[in-house]
Parts: C-alpha cells; sequence; structure tokens
C-alpha cells in the first residue's frame, strides 16, 4: 500500500491500542492505512471494529498501545494538528456559546485573529447551512444543526485535512446530501477528508478510496469500484407487460428479480449488445444499464461473516 | 499563551451565562443586605460586626461558586466529547488546563467584584464609615476560591464530578486545620504544613485594622504557589488520560 | 512550557519548587499577622471538637463561642467585658444553637444591661437559667441583676436561695465569687440564717482554695485579673 511519500496527506502504520491492566482488550489490534493527498477516503466498520480508536489515536486524544502516525509527511504533533479539522461523532458544543462564539473559540486556538475568524465566520455558516444564526446560542440548535456547526468550527481554520466522524449522523436528507456536497468541494479546493461512517451509501457516493476495519484488524482497502466491481456482468434493468423474457435471452440471464412489470436482471458483457438487441425488438422499454457491482452493504455482511477478522482481508488496487 | 486566552475566554463566556452563578450571586446580595438587620438585642450591631459577617456570607457564596464552576467542567467536556475538537488542534493538554483554570478564577474575580461591591456599598452609608479594609478580605477569598478552582479542575482531569466534590471539601478541611492539629508556631511541623490559613484574613480586617502591604505579597505568594502546582498536577494527570 | 511539562521529573520538581514557595509565603503572613490567641477555653473547646462533630448545632456554636473568645482575649482584650458589644449577634446565635452552654448567657445579659435594655437582659438571663436551672453561675448572675438593678428585691432573694441549693459549680473560685455576690442580698432582706451560712461557706472555701493553691491558676489568661 505504500506509496510515493509525498502523495500521502495521512498515513498510520500498526497502529495498535490496549484497554486494561494487561493490554487484554484491544480497541485496535492492527490498523494501517494510507490516504491519498486530495482525496476522499472512507473508514468503514460496524460498531466496535476501531474506527473511532484509530481517529483518536491519529488525533492525539488517545495514547496510542504501539503504531505510527503521519500527516502531511510529519509524525503527528500539534503543530501538525493546527493544519487539521475534526468533526466528532455527535458533536456536543457549550451550549451557552453562539455559533459565532463557537467559531471564535475554534479559530484563535487554531491561531487565527478575532478578526480573522469574524471576517470568515458568516460565509462559513452560509456555507454549512446555518446562515443567519452567527448569534443563536447552540443550546437553540437542533440536532442537524448542531452537526453543521460542528462542521464549520472543523472548516474554520482552512484546514488541509478534515477529519469527519460520522458527519452524517442527525441529519435529514437534505442535510446528508449538503454534506456529501460539501466533501466533494473541499476535495476539490485540494483538501483531504477522512470519513469515518458506517453509512454506507454515504461513503459510496463521495468517496475515492475505502478502508474497511473490522475487530481491530483492517480487514479490506482500495478503490470502491475494485473492491464491489464484479467483473463480466452487466445489470439490465427493462419494463414490459410480458409474462416472459424473450427466449433467447433467458438462456443468459442470472439474478432476476421481478417486481409488477419491471425485471431486473445480469447476463455476461460479451452478451450485452445482442441481448439489447433483442428486448428492444420485442418491445421492451430499457431503463437501465449498468455494469453489475455487488452493493456495500452485501460486501459488509460477507465480511463480518468471516470466522477471523483479519482472514478474509482484500487489497484492492 | 493565545490558546489559553481563548480557552480561558470561552469559559468566562461559557460560566457567566450560567443561571448558577447569579442565583448565587443573588442569594449573596440579598444577605448582605439583610446583615443590617440581625438580631442584637437592641444595642446595634457594629461596623466590626458587619464586616465579619459580610465577609463570611462572601466567604462561602465564592466557595459554592468555585465548585459549582469547576467541579464538573473539565468531566462533563470529556464526556459531552465538547473538548475533541479542541484538544485535536494545536492545543496542548497543560494548555486547555491552565486555560480553564484561568478562565473559572477570571470569572471569580467578577463575581468577587460584584460580591465587594454590594458589601462596600451596603457598608458605607449603615455604619458611616468607608470600610476600604474589605476589600482585603475580598481579594483573600478571591484567592483562595482560585485555589480551590485549581484543586478542582486537577483532580477532575483524573476523576468524575462527586469525587472532585468530597476531594475538595477534604481539601478545604485538610488545609484549615493547621491550628487544630498542631496548636501553635511552638510545633516544628507548623511552617511546613501545606495551609489556606494564609487568606483567612477576616479577623483583621473586620476587628483590626486590616493587614499590611507585606502581608498581601505574602498571600499571593501562597496562591502563586498552591495554584501553580496544583495546575501542574492537573496538568500532568490529563496529559495521560485518554479521552 | 511543552519541554516543562514533558519530563515528569522536571514537572514534579516544578511542583514541589512551587509548593516551597507556597511554604514561604504563609511562614511570612504568619509571621506579619498576630494569630488570636489561643485561651484556656478555646484550647477545652478545640481539644473536644471532634467529638462536637456528631452534634453539627452544638458544635457550630463551641465553634462561634471558641472565635468569640480569641477575639476578646486580642482585639479587644483593652475593653471592659460590658462593652464588647461586636459579640451580641454570635452571643445571640450561640445560646439558640446549643442552650446549655452557659457563659454566653452571663456575658450577654450584662452588656445588655448596661446598655439600656434592662428588660432584655433580664429576659435573657432567666431564660439561662430556665435553661440550665442548676447552673449556679446564672442563678447568682440573674440574682445580681434583680438586686443591682431591680427593685425586686423578693426576686433576687429567690434565686439567691436557689444558688445555695442543688447547683453545680465550675470549681471553688466560681463558687466563692458566686457566695460573695449573694451575700448583700440576704443582707439587705435581713435574712440572719443565710447570712451566717454564706459567711461559714466563703470562710470554708476560702481555706480550700488557699490550701489546693487555686487562686493563680483562675487567672487562666495571665493578666492577673479574675476571668468573668
Amino acid at each position: 500500500m505504500d506509496g510515493p511519500e509525498d502523495s500521502a496527506a495521512i498515513r498510520i502504520l500498526g497502529a495498535a491500542k490496549h484497554y486494561g491492566a494487561r493490554g487484554t482488550s484491544p480497541a485496535v489490534a492492527d490498523v494501517s492505512l494510507r490516504v491519498t493527498s486530495g482525496s476522499i477516503h472512507g473508514l468503514l466498520g460496524p460498531n466496535g471494529a476501531g474506527k473511532t480508536t484509530t481517529l483518536k489515536m491519529l488525533l492525539g486524544l488517545v495514547r496510542p498501545t504501539a503504531g505510527r502516525f503521519e500527516m502531511l509527511g510529519e509524525p503527528v504533533s500539534p503543530r501538525v494538528r493546527a493544519r487539521v479539522g475534526f468533526l466528532p461523532e455527535q458533536p456536543y458544543f457549550p451550549p451557552l456559546l453562539t455559533a459565532k462564539e463557537l467559531l471564535l473559540l475554534h479559530g484563535r486556538l487554531s491561531g487565527m485573529s478575532k478578526d480573522e475568524v469574524l471576517g470568515r465566520a458568516s460565509d462559513l455558516l452560509a456555507r454549512v447551512g446555518l446562515e443567519g444564526k452567527e448569534g443563536v446560542r447552540l443550546a437553540k440548535f437542533s440536532r442537524g444543526m448542531l452537526q453543521r456547526a460542528g462542521i464549520a468550527q472543523a472548516l474554520i481554520a482552512s484546514p488541509e485535512v478534515i477529519v469527519l466522524d460520522e458527519p452524517a449522523s442527525g441529519l435529514d436528507p437534505v442535510g446528508q446530501r449538503d454534506v456529501r456536497n460539501l466533501m466533494a468541494e473541499l476535495a476539490s479546493e485540494g483538501a483531504t477528508v477522512l470519513l469515518s461512517s458506517h453509512q454506507l451509501s454515504e461513503v459510496e457516493a463521495v468517496c475515492d478510496e475505502v478502508t474497511i476495519l473490522n475487530r481491530g484488524y483492517v480487514a479490506a482497502e482500495g478503490r470502491i469500484d475494485d473492491l464491489l466491481g464484479v467483473s463480466g456482468r452487466t445489470s439490465i434493468r427493462v419494463r414490459g407487460d410480458r409474462a416472459a423474457l424473450p427466449a433467447e435471452i433467458q438462456s443468459l440471464m442470472e439474478d432476476v428479480a421481478v417486481a409488477g412489470s419491471v425485471w431486473i436482471f445480469s447476463i455476461p458483457d460479451t452478451s450485452v449488445r445482442a441481448a439489447i438487441d433483442i428486448l428492444d425488438d420485442n418491445g421492451w422499454t430499457i431503463e437501465s444499464v449498468v455494469p453489475k457491482r455487488e452493493s456495500l452493504e452485501d460486501y459488509f455482511a460477507q465480511m463480518l461473516a468471516s470466522p477471523t477478522p483479519s482472514a478474509g482481508k482484500q487489497v484492492a488496487t | 499563551m493565545h490558546r489559553v486566552l481563548a480557552v480561558a475566554q470561552a469559559v468566562v463566556s461559557d460560566a457567566i451565562r450560567r443561571r448558577i452563578v447569579w442565583v448565587v450571586a443573588l442569594f449573596a446580595l440579598v444577605l448582605a443586605g439583610a446583615i443590617p438587620m440581625l438580631p442584637s438585642y437592641g444595642v446595634g450591631v457594629e461596623g466590626a460586626v458587619y464586616r465579619e459577617i459580610a465577609l463570611a456570607m462572601t466567604y462561602v457564596a465564592a466557595m459554592v461558586v468555585a465548585l459549582v464552576l469547576s467541579v464538573a467542567r473539565i468531566p462533563t467536556e470529556i464526556e459531552r466529547r465538547t473538548l475533541y475538537s479542541a484538544l485535536a488542534r494545536e492545543v496542548r493538554r497543560w494548555e486547555y488546563v491552565f486555560g480553564t483554570w484561568l478562565g473559572i478564577f477570571i470569572t471569580l474575580g467578577a463575581v468577587m467584584i460584584a460580591f465587594g461591591a454590594v458589601i462596600f456599598g451596603v457598608g458605607w452609608p449603615v455604619y458611616h464609615e468607608p470600610m476600604w479594609q474589605l476589600w482585603e478580605g475580598v481579594l483573600a477569598i478571591w484567592l483562595e476560591a482560585g485555589v480551590i478552582a485549581a484543586f478542582c479542575v486537577a483532580v477532575s482531569t483524573v476523576s468524575v464530578p462527586a469525587v472532585v466534590s468530597v476531594a475538595a471539601l477534604a481539601f478545604l478541611f485538610v488545609t484549615h486545620v493547621r491550628t487544630g492539629l498542631l496548636g501553635g508556631p511552638e510545633n516544628p511541623m507548623w511552617h511546613f504544613y501545606p495551609s489556606l490559613d494564609a487568606f483567612n484574613i477576616i479577623a483583621p480586617v473586620a476587628h483590626g485594622s486590616g493587614v499590611s502591604l507585606a502581608y498581601l505579597r505574602s498571600m499571593v505568594a501562597v496562591f502563586v504557589g498552591w495554584a501553580g502546582a496544583l495546575v501542574i498536577l492537573g496538568a500532568l494527570g490529563f496529559a495521560r488520560r485518554d479521552l | 512550557m511543552d519541554a516543562l511539562l514533558g519530563s515528569r521529573v522536571i514537572s514534579g520538581m516544578l511542583v514541589i519548587a512551587l509548593l516551597a514557595f507556597m511554604l514561604v509565603g504563609q511562614a511570612a503572613a504568619d509571621a506579619l499577622v498576630p494569630m488570636t490567641e489561643k485561651t484556656a477555653t478555646g484550647r477545652s473547646v478545640e481539644r473536644a471538637g471532634f467529638a462536637y462533630l456528631t452534634g453539627v448545632r452544638t458544635f457550630a456554636a463551641a465553634v462561634m463561642w471558641n472565635r468569640l473568645d480569641g477575639l476578646f482575649h486580642t482585639y479587644y482584650s483593652g475593653l471592659p467585658l460590658d462593652e464588647q458589644i461586636y459579640m451580641m449577634p454570635t452571643l445571640n446565635m450561640v445560646t439558640l444553637l446549643d442552650p446549655q452552654l452557659t457563659q454566653p448567657y452571663y456575658v450577654a445579659s450584662w452588656i445588655l444591661a448596661n446598655h439600656g435594655e434592662l428588660d432584655e437582659g433580664l429576659a435573657l438571663a432567666k431564660r439561662g437559667v430556665e435553661n440550665n436551672p442548676s447552673a449556679g453561675l446564672l442563678r447568682v448572675n440573674y440574682a445580681q441583676l434583680l438586686f443591682l438593678l431591680t427593685p425586686d428585691l423578693d426576686a433576687a432573694e429567690e434565686q439567691a436561695e436557689a444558688a445555695l441549693g442543688d447547683v453545680v459549680w465550675m470549681d471553688l473560685l466560681e463558687q466563692h465569687d458566686s457566695y460573695a455576690v449573694i451575700l448583700p442580698i440576704f443582707k439587705k432582706t435581713g435574712n440572719d440564717a443565710r447570712i451566717d451560712y454564706v459567711t461559714n461557706e466563703l470562710s470554708r472555701l476560702d481555706a480550700e482554695i488557699d490550701r489546693l493553691g487555686l487562686g493563680v491558676e483562675h487567672d487562666d489568661d495571665h493578666d492577673h485579673d479574675h476571668e468573668h
């Protein structure tokens, strides 16, 4: 997985965290990951997989039992963290502060002057959907608004690396879409985003690469398409008021699903053109033709069923 | 230092808006105002009694405010994860502990100025004398409250609020029983007993003519020693803690 | 600062240095302001302090009285007892908290009586007797107030008579001084039997005090005055 040093915004090598007097309870057993600069990297895993502990070790909130942590080409230190923004899972901020005061606090903690923070606060709040809420106390914010305020504080110092732990938590569908768009914008501006989430649709939608953790180990890593892709087959969705599909196609079909007049099935890539022609000639309406791949949910379920946590590790490059 | 001040400012902003501060402040104001009506069998309450009771009330109120502000501050921030986003920045743990204590100390200062203004303002017209020495007493109480806050912050970096509260009360007790345990300066351990008695100047302020500038300097030295040591211990405890 | 706090050894040394600085400041403060003088009463209350913890009310009264004692002997040592008005709120509180602590009744009733509040003073002395019927000092105190400051000679004699009954004295000196106080009451009423009895008792007590050498010990603050 090691690539050129200068292209890695985050590198974690052999991270481990054991709790308990004899270190018998590993929250993280052995995690290594590399996040390419300017990418959106997903950190996936079920509850208890070690995602949050890994992030906390990276950010200095938890002392690692073992491992090496680097960001932006340097070992992690308070100096490097000045260039990092972090949104904790389900953030809860001092309720009696206003949104502007929250940004002022975090901006000043990052070395910004008061004027710099105030100059940026309104735009940033508008960017996360909190336009005009500068003077409102956080106690009056809803769960989703707090999440947005948390994202704003993570971005106040224009960080080069942004670590988001479950950023869509508590957000409605519109809010989730806004966050996805924001992450894409940040990446297009050159920032590196490390996204920890168990919302697979969110990760699928925005991440370039993922690392999947299970029981403290890296279970899989690589590009999502590579991890989930099933080579050689294409998924076709058609509509038609018929009892059965043309006989020429039936011999090629697999994974058939029927709902009313809609049929979904997969066929070998080599037969796609011929199959389309046949369906078209027989009056079927073709709704979609996409490369068939496994859903992240299916992939996840298979991985969790693996008897040993690291046994099923896959690397897709 | 700007990060320490940023943390302190946030603590002040948050603390000053906590209603509990103002409930206690109101409590003290009412009592300070009621002091001239204390039972006296008709022979009157003289200025010395007023000063003593006013300072005693101020002391109790200051201790309550110090405990309220400091006992749960850091444990709550850990529990609610409010400090994650701060400590994930270029903020050292010691800066967070120091800033938190400093914010509480500044808040206590503001509260003490309010208390002092009230007891001074009530005492002057009622007893026809400006009791300037009251401010010496207020300063002493503020410094002692600052030490108590430092103790609470230090213990709270490694423990829960209930334990911090009990520990703070035990600390107050132990640091005020030097006379009871050792008798007086004739005891060889007298000068080595860690005590907060230096801040107890209610008697000379209420019944004497106050304390000298040299005494105030000594008191500040005791404060710096106590608060500095406790904040460092808190920082050390916090530095080793997994959040 | 990072370097300092990064090393546990250096941090520990810094803590020790700061605590030493604190102790130096404490020693300087000790030298600059006199402690309130510790008296026999104060020491005895202090010794009993932990025992009092089982009864917060009486403990609080003892602490307040103990504190008053120190002030009396330090900041107001040159002032006659009945001029020490500052004590009044505290004395009132002490009698409320611990009605069985006898001395506050004695002190407060005279302060009140000498400041134009005779009725209040008498009422307090009477309350002291009611709450502590076997305290000889309070019987004599009430009798003396009635005798010297009111025309009610019968009431004064009634209290003096009670002081000769089944009452408790702190020591022989208190008993001697109290008998000396009530003797004029019996002389005024012409109660010859009591005059003879009290006179004989005074002689007996004098001899006993001399034999035991108690006269000097009673001066517990060493100011060559009898207490109270």
